[in-house]
């Protein structure tokens, strides 16, 4: 087994993956950067690293030579990248086995071949998964970004080649959108892939998103974990998750997942990984891509499979054959998963900076709760908004949806603003309720954006009012009676503080 | 006891004009529309407010205050109210009526964020829909676009700037 660990990210899954780590029996060590020097995923290791002092041009887990010699300078064995920044880095991984460093997740050469959508595109021929139409290379430039989509047919979607997570992805409905989608994709695939390259394919409307997860070991050993369902989306960023999908039966669900698990065959897969398909009306799927990373979303598989993600990869990278196969893996139940993001949703989901200046969080049986802040966490815009993820496992949909909704009724926040909010709206929503939604769920069903309950604008008005008159000329009113002028709001003050 | 207070009316009118009219006996009993509503603030020990409206409680917070308009959260959802008095209501509807209409557009940064690429100069002419800049913000690229048609008097910002949410960034001259 790998002795030691060092987590090359930060936020609710440094701790994550710190928390199964240790308790493996594997020394956890998190790197502290200037940005957030007491931020709480720095309690949760074993040690702390220091990233060293650069010129800041490239952001502390962007940066391979400095994170790879921070784990040889402190005898580091292994390296976990999380989700996001070098998860997906053929480089970084690379640089990793070159230092003698094991790096927690494929081997760079498949890493290269799937996380570059387009040699992906080309392993999904192979192993014959059904694809979108769409380039089979990299577009060099603008102009030949509008040859080829003129080519396809729009509407198009540009993407990032080693893109993921929602990030350097544009949908071009016409010629005009072209251009400035292709120049605003490179810029943020180069921002956040340190890659600019980017392909264009035939854009399925309003499908639906389902992504299989599949573990595999270096004995060839694959096995699926079912499906997720990711379609609560807005601009592709997903905002909820649950698993098991309600699109799929029996049938639907063997056909795709055998074609995830053939898929990662064909690519001679080890360690974690996330096939994620597209789901039309007439119930066709489509390979999308591979994620060769832990999810964000992980935690509703482990919810109804009852197995760790973070474990089977560690065991994976220590070169041990999976303790399951596909006959041991049941699903149980249903697990939803709301992002919980500093985002001011009434306000189109723009990011609310700020310092958390109360939480209180809901705890029951079966709710799980990753969160990578406490009471005093500043929100800054230097990282992704989310600051936790709400995740609940019910014995059927209906009750881990009514599980979700108590849930975030007891989830408070107070310093920043947040989408909880718009989980309720979700929640609520009768055509989610029935499972029968797709990718434009929240252009299309939901009306309000933020669940407001009745008489709740009469409510804040008479806050609004009350608080005013606090403010304001109350005392004048009411000077000439002791007990009776006094203010309860000041009454309240004084005995707090007797 | 009764205390001899008058009753005063105040008004909560929200953002599109919707206003909400309570008679202010003291300060935890109100009523609108002839019914009586008595609140209470309780501040529970780990510093939580909730506001209880005939014993019903909320959780809220009160975001802001300028002058006489408050941002509050009731359930994590914002309400912004300016308080009038019926005099001063009145004042407000007769200054709105006689205010000239604006001929500059003005863009502000929605987020705060890192300025990309600016697409316009002092001079230019714009088209509604036409970009004005792009703006970086939590990782994604936002592009900000004129809403109206007109020629480009200032440009506030160059590429790399990092910018503050309400910043002004551009304006434009309507047409």
């Amino acid at each position: 087994m790998i002795k030691s660990i060092l987590i090359a990210n930060r936020g609710e899954i440094a701790i994550r993956i710190a928390r199964t780590a240790s308790r493996m029996g594997i020394k956890t060590f998190g790197i502290r950067t200037k940005k957030e020097p007491n931020a709480v995923y720095l309690q949760k290791v074993d040690q702390i690293v220091d990233f060293p002092e650069t010129d800041g041009s490239v952001p502390e887990f962007l940066d391979i030579p400095n994170l790879v010699k921070l784990a040889v300078d402190n005898h580091i064995e292994s390296m976990h990248p999380g989700y996001g920044y070098l998860s997906e880095n053929a480089d970084f991984a690379k640089a990793c086995r070159d230092a003698g460093v094991i790096f927690i997740g494929p081997s760079p050469e498949v890493i290269k071949s799937l996380g570059d959508k387009i040699i992906a595109k080309e392993i999904a021929h192979r192993s014959n998964v059904p694809m979108v139409g769409g380039t089979l290379g990299g577009i060099p430039n603008a102009e030949e970004a509008v040859k080829e989509a003129n080519r396809i047919g729009y509407p198009v979607i540009i993407k990032a080649a080693t893109g993921g997570g929602g990030r350097g992805m544009r949908v071009c409905y016409k010629e005009s959108e072209v251009k400035q989608n292709y120049e605003l994709c490179t810029a943020e695939a180069t921002t956040a892939f340190n890659d600019p390259t980017v392909f264009i394919e035939k854009f399925v409307v309003n499908p639906k998103h389902i992504e299989f997860q599949i573990v595999a070991d270096k004995y060839g050993n694959v096995v699926h974990l079912g499906e997720r369902e990711c379609s609560i989306q807005r601009k592709h960023q997903k905002l909820m998750e649950e698993a098991p999908s309600p699109a799929l039966d029996e049938e639907l669900r063997a056909k795709m997942a055998k074609a995830a698990v053939d898929l990662a065959k064909e690519a001679h897969y080890e360690s974690l990984g996330t096939v994620e398909f597209l789901l039309d009306d007439n119930r066709n799927f489509y390979f999308m891509e591979m994620n060769t990373r832990i999810q964000v979303e992980h935690p509703v598989t482990e919810m109804i499979t009852g197995l760790n993600l973070v474990e089977l990869q560690l065991l994976i990278a220590s070169g041990e054959p999976l303790p399951i196969t596909q006959d041991d893996v049941k699903l149980k139940g249903w697990a939803i998963e709301c992002r919980i993001n500093a985002e001011d949703v009434q306000a189109g989901f723009t990011p609310s900076i700020g310092i958390i200046k109360n939480l209180r969080l809901p705890s029951d049986n079966n709710i799980r709760i990753d969160s990578g802040v406490r009471i005093g966490t500043e929100i800054t815009p230097f990282f992704d908004s989310m600051i936790a993820k709400l995740i609940v496992h019910g014995k059927d949909r209906n009750d881990a949806i009514n599980l979700a909704l108590h849930s975030v009724e007891h989830f408070h926040v107070t310093g920043v603003k947040t989408t909880i909010p718009f989980d309720k709206a979700v929640l609520h929503n009768e055509v989610f309720r029935k499972g029968d939604f797709n990718t434009s769920f929240i252009e299309t069903e939901l009306k309000d954006l933020v669940y407001k309950e009745e008489h709740e604008e009469l409510i804040a008005a008479l806050l609004a009012v009350s608080q005013y008159n606090h403010d304001n000329d109350f005392a004048q009113d009411n000077t000439e009676n002791g007990e009776q002028a006094m203010d309860p709001w000041v009454l309240q003050k004084r005995i707090r503080h007797l | 006891m009764e205390s001899n207070i008058q009753n005063r009316t105040l008004i909560a009118v929200g953002k599109d004009g919707e206003n909400y009219e309570f008679q202010v006996k003291n300060s935890y009993e109100f009523s609108t529309k002839g019914q009586k509503l008595k609140v209470e603030i309780i501040e529970e020990a780990d510093g939580f407010l909730f506001f209880a409206c005939e014993g019903v409680r909320y959780p809220v917070e009160i975001v802001s205050v300028r002058q006489n308009t408050y941002e509050v959260m009731v359930n994590g959802v914002s309400y912004t109210f300016t308080i009038e008095t019926p005099f001063s209501l009145k004042r407000r509807q007769i200054l709105a009526a006689n205010r000239p209409v604006s001929d500059t557009e003005e863009l502000h940064a929605p987020m705060p964020g890192k300025i990309v690429s600016v697409a316009v100069e002092v001079g230019q002419e714009v088209n509604p829909g036409d970009t004005l800049l792009v703006l970086e913000a939590m990782k994604m690229q936002n592009t900000l676009m004129a809403s109206s048609k007109g020629v480009v008097t200032s440009v506030k910002v160059k590429p790399g700037l990092s910018v503050g949410k309400d910043d002004l960034l551009v304006e434009i001259k309507k047409a």
